[in-house]
């Protein structure tokens, strides 16, 4: 058991950096300290992970199936280690950009970055989880520092409004989740993921007598609906808009590529791993939801004027296209699934990265101020072009390839026999050319116009590391070794099929 | 105005012919026995079929044979001298009836013979040949020319980049890089010759789990265009000697430019070629948006919009090909030859998306509305490449990527492709006539040349290929000098408006030859490029379509006058007073020198076509013979 327990060690560091910062901020008044043991302590999580992964023998990580951590209520596989590497990835970006981003006398550092970590601990602790009651844990631990890193800055009118509403309609999202949990609950008699799944079958094979498919739609229905609001599908997706306007941007980073991601990771786990067997009851919803939220994002985000809501727009038509790999639940399909948003944290979190870049030296977040971008820093808006350009899905960038591995595997149940599925299909398609008008305006800016104040204005550079990686990354790594991350997408499916 | 109403007219004219044509598709193959004129011979006497089709005859309704149906209760075929002998009896005919000769009959190749005696005396006689189609071959190839084509342009673009900050290396890297591809492109084009298959392959693993490789090879079909490229090259580099604004950044785009276009016409993979095919869009983009006219920042994003948006769908085919190819590759050779379980449904619906992407690059009638655009904000050497090699993306991946899987698919269109290729001659010259800009009216007669080219494909004939993608270089070749000339007049009087020109012939009196010799070669006069595949798309298409063809020679009346008299009125005619004649002379040797060139090589290919017909035809022959259509 001592083997084990190791595993869990990424999460303690967390915890331990968690604690320690208070601290910190009892023992000395240096703000930068603060954001070192955060990035510190991410970074040697993330490295822990990883390492976990290359050497399983030494840490009894049993990669062929799952290793089970504090009894089984936290489970360690292919699928889970692939997702804390994302969220670890993103939330080292934004702790390292969170720095330059605030002025030097911004007050309450010590709690933005407690705050920082714990949400990105909620978030390790979803990918792991093994039952109803874990997820949720996992969920709200997140979420709840969330609502507070939003409304962070309390004197910006902006910012508190965004809190606001993030927490209300948070709070009700998590009420429709649970409320849909205790009905698999009383259904079941389980809230762990095989215990359910294990009853459903038994329903499915006639083992166990009884028509339950009503009590499942409903309860799928209210776990849809909660789950939706995370990840801000139509028609649960009215806060994104303003919760990315309003928030600090860093934070709007972390939302965008790492909370968005723990959306899908609860929702894998729900509705492909526990709910499979009565996948006909919630497939066509799914379907159409992913149909709407793929229309109605791009067609919001056409006639933006904030960089942020307009990005918050396309997060919600992106989270349309992972959603169409539900209804066609085959493990090629789900692969490509988990390919996209994984690439989708890339990308979103790389082009907010930059609009906080923009935003910190007081441009502003309108589109416009991105004006002449390519004048003051060839690299960012190089970057900023990257990142859209992939979010379009344009070959060779990353996005094509992810986007593309989405698409083949539901086309594939589409030209199977399953014909409404091509017309998902085609229908992504279609949207990521309406898409690229949205994306295009951003780019006409940046190159095509002259910047409106001639002064001279600096960038910090970790934000031009931070870009810097992105642009290698989704440009020269994912393209070139794509072979090796859809395999890797594989695995972590291939435990969902379990 | 006028010409939206006489398009529509015309668009009514054609349609109407078409439904007077007819088409029959032959997935089941039918017989008639008795056709309209003569009730006593069968209406295809010699049919070629695939192994395990059906064939059905039909008795031809009121006709006064006296053929009795073979009774099929008793046995109706045997065999005689080693082949299957079919044999209809004189008897009561019965109208309209019907008799299927089965699969069992067609398993294997061969030759089926029947005969039919209604009269004592008087035999009809038939023959059904079964072939299997043929593999679509490939030759490895021993030195790995075509990954040189890919690698050096864009080593020369980073070099090119990286020296951005010097005033003058930039533009001889360039040059030097363009000639060295250009010598490349030559040896690969000398190399494939004119054999039969794919000459030169290569291939590199990329992700094996998809199917996804980089293969690379070469048939009739594109080296021409390959040489295209090359020759393209060069001369855009050296048009745009004196380029002021960010040179550096301009020569690399031309340079990731020219590998996209490469990889474009190299490429096996469907994913692959989709992959370059999108690449060739970026650089395009910035070409015109950066360096474009006033109106560019539109220009740019209607191009990439309009061509986006057409691609994805044909991406979308792409995949459709390979789940019911089921080989796991995405080899367009792997999937064309494991094509023929394709059912007829299926091959329409996957054509229709791919003819989508590939029309809206050709461009053809209606979706051309973004190339007026995009050349006439473009600068010239992104004209040049727009017109003279990305055009011609479109029909190449037509022939490569969509025929040979889906002939079925494509037979069906053939009434549609006919139907756009002639509205898209006549609309193209007709708009030609009405431009006062001279870049528009290029770019519209680039409408009209290649729905002459898309004409030659429609035929589905050797020929009528063969003059397709010989058009296709013609015009690679003519319409680059074409917009070379407008350049030319930009430069020095700051204007391509046909009005505010005219009277310049005796200032420039040798530039003022060479304007003649392009336009007249545009045109299509004997002994240049053009006129060659006009002649061939025409005659082929006499041949398959009759006097259809009236249509579009008629075109050729409009595109003789809108050649003619732009230049009466821009460089002859009286001395116009807007003109500042002080300001007119000749041509300065950086455009002078390509204009020339390209001359020399139009009238080259214009005398000696067989260099090019040769590999051509044979590439042309192959994808046909595969397709079963000869």
């Amino acid at each position: 058991m001592m083997d084990s327990t190791v595993l869990f060690l990424p999460e303690l560091i967390l915890i331990a950096s968690i604690l320690s910062i208070p601290a910190i901020y009892i023992a000395t008044n240096n703000d930068k300290s603060y954001s070192i043991c955060s990035n510190i302590s991410l970074f040697v999580s993330l490295l822990i992970v990883i390492l976990f992964w290359y050497f399983p023998d030494d840490v009894s990580f049993d990669k062929s199936s799952s290793s089970y951590v504090i009894y089984d209520h936290f489970v360690i596989n292919d699928f889970s280690q692939l997702f804390k590497v994302i969220f670890l990835m993103s939330a080292l970006a934004v702790s390292v950009i969170s720095s330059s981003y605030f002025k030097e006398d911004e007050p309450h550092q010590a709690e933005y970055y407690v705050l920082l970590l714990s949400s990105t601990l909620g978030m390790l602790v979803t990918a792991s989880a093994n039952d109803f009651l874990t997820i949720f844990v996992g969920i709200e631990i997140s979420a709840f520092s969330s609502y507070a890193l939003v409304a962070f800055r309390k004197t910006d009118d902006k910012s508190s409004e965004a809190g606001a509403k993030y927490l209300l309609i948070g709070a009700f999202s998590s009420a429709l989740t649970l409320y849909g949990i205790s009905l698999l609950y009383a259904l079941t008699g389980s809230i762990t993921f095989d215990g359910v799944n294990a009853f459903l079958t038994g329903i499915q094979n006639g083992v166990i007598d009884g028509d339950f498919s009503e009590l499942v739609f409903i309860s799928s229905l209210f776990i849809i609906a909660g789950l939706g609001f995370k990840i801000a599908i139509v028609p649960f997706h009215a806060w994104a808009p303003d919760v990315y306007e309003g928030a600090p941007t860093p934070v709007t980073t972390l939302l965008a590529a790492a909370s968005k991601a723990m959306g899908f990771v609860a929702l894998f786990k729900v509705f492909i791993f526990t709910l499979g067997p009565f996948s006909d009851e919630w497939r066509l919803i799914l379907g159409i939801l992913a149909l709407a939220s793929m229309t109605i994002g791009n067609l919001a985000a056409l006639s933006q004027k904030d960089i942020g809501r307009m990005l918050a727009y396309s997060s919600i038509a992106q989270a349309g296209y992972i959603l169409i790999a539900f209804p066609a639940l085959t493990h090629e399909a789900i692969s490509g699934a988990i390919a996209h948003t994984m690439v989708h944290a890339f990308m979103k979190g790389g082009a907010f990265v930059i609009v906080a870049g923009v935003g910190a030296t007081g441009l502003g977040y309108n589109i416009t101020s991105f004006k002449g971008l390519a004048q003051r820093s060839q690299l960012l808006a190089l970057s900023m072009t990257v990142c859209l350009l992939s979010l379009v899905g344009l070959p060779p960038l990353a996005g094509f390839i992810s986007k593309f591995l989405l698409f083949y595997g539901v086309l594939q149940v589409g030209v199977g026999g399953e014909t409404w599925i091509i017309a998902l299909v085609v229908a992504g398609v279609l949207n990521s050319a309406l898409s690229l008008y949205y994306y295009l305006k951003v780019i006409r800016f940046m190159y095509l116009y002259d910047p409106e104040e001639s002064e001279e204005i600096v960038f910090s550079n970790s934000i031009r590391y931070v870009s810097l990686v992105v642009i290698i990354s989704l440009v020269v790594v994912i393209p070139l070794f794509y072979q090796d991350l859809y395999s890797l997408c594989e695995d972590a499916a291939t435990t969902l099929f379990a | 105005v006028v010409h939206l109403k006489s398009s529509k007219f015309i668009f009514a004219i054609i349609f109407g012919l078409l439904a007077f044509s007819g088409f029959s598709s032959a997935e089941d193959h039918t017989i008639y026995v008795g056709t309209e004129d003569n009730p006593y011979v069968f209406s295809e006497p010699n049919l070629v079929i695939s192994p395990g089709d059906n064939v059905t005859f039909v008795w031809t309704l009121g006709q006064p044979h006296n053929v009795a149906q073979v009774d099929s209760a008793t046995s109706n075929a045997f065999v005689a001298n080693g082949d299957i002998v079919l044999k209809f009896y004189s008897g009561e005919p019965v109208d309209g009836a019907t008799w299927i000769l089965n699969s069992t009959y067609t398993q294997d190749e061969g030759v089926l013979y029947y005969i039919c005696e209604p009269h004592a005396g008087l035999q009809m006689r038939g023959q059904i040949v079964i072939e299997s189609r043929p593999d679509l071959t490939m030759e490895l190839g021993d030195f790995p020319w075509l990954s040189y084509l890919l690698v050096f342009p864009l080593i020369g673009a980073i070099w090119c980049f990286s020296f951005r900050n010097s005033p003058e290396a930039h533009k001889y890297i360039a040059l030097s890089t363009t000639l060295f591809t250009l010598v490349i492109s030559c040896i690969v084009f000398s190399k494939a010759g004119s054999g039969s298959g794919f000459r030169l392959v290569e291939e590199y693993e990329w992700a094996p789990n998809l199917g996804v490789s980089l293969l690379l090879g070469v048939d009739g079909i594109s080296t021409p265009l390959v040489l295209l490229t090359g020759i393209i090259g060069p001369l855009t580099v050296i048009f745009s000697w004196h380029e002021k604004e960010k040179p550096a950044l301009f020569f690399s785009l031309l340079l990731i430019m020219q590998t996209a276009l490469y990889g474009v016409f190299i490429t096996l993979d469907y994913f692959v070629f989709y992959i370059f095919w999108e690449v060739v869009l970026i650089p395009m983009f910035f070409l015109i948006a950066i360096w474009g006219g006033d109106n560019r920042k539109y220009a740019s994003i209607k191009f990439f919009i309009y061509t986006f948006t057409a691609s994805v769908i044909m991406l979308v085919g792409f995949m459709a090909l390979y789940f019911e190819a089921g080989v796991n590759s995405f080899s367009m050779i792997d999937i064309a030859n494991n094509s023929s379980g394709f059912s007829r449904e299926f091959q329409i619906w996957v054509f229709a998306a791919l003819f989508i992407g590939f029309a809206v690059k050709i461009p053809s009638v209606p979706w051309h509305t973004w190339l007026p655009d995009a050349h006439v904000q473009a600068p010239t050497a992104g004209s040049i490449l727009l017109a003279g090699v990305m055009l011609k993306m479109g029909l190449y991946g037509l022939m490569r990527a969509a025929l040979p899987p889906l002939p079925i698919g494509a037979e069906a269109f053939v009434p549609l492709m006919v139907a756009l290729a002639i509205i898209s001659i006549l609309y193209g010259a007709v708009l030609s006539l009405a431009q006062t800009d001279l870049k528009k009216l290029v770019a519209y007669s680039s409408v009209s040349h290649m729905g002459v080219a898309l004409l030659g494909v429609a035929t589905m004939t050797e020929l009528g290929f063969a003059g397709a993608v010989f058009m296709m270089f013609a015009h690679g070749i003519l319409s680059p000098a074409m917009f070379m000339v407008a350049g030319v007049l930009l430069h020095q009087l700051g204007t391509r408006e046909i009005p505010k020109l005219g009277g310049i012939a005796q200032k420039q009196p040798t530039t003022t030859g060479l304007f003649v010799v392009i336009f007249m070669g545009s045109l299509g006069v004997p002994g240049m490029a053009v006129f060659v595949s006009e002649l061939s798309v025409f005659i082929a298409f006499f041949e398959s379509h009759g006097y259809l063809l009236l249509l579009p020679i008629f075109g050729m009346v409009f595109t003789a006058g809108y050649h003619l008299w732009a230049l009466q009125r821009a460089i002859f005619g009286a001395d116009n007073e807007k003109v500042d004649m002080a300001k007119v002379h000749e041509a300065p040797w950086y455009e002078m020198y390509p204009m020339f060139i390209l001359i020399v090589i139009a009238a080259f290919f214009g005398i000696f076509p067989h260099y090019l017909m040769d590999p051509i035809s044979t590439g042309s022959y192959d994808i046909l013979d595969f397709m079963g259509v000869i």
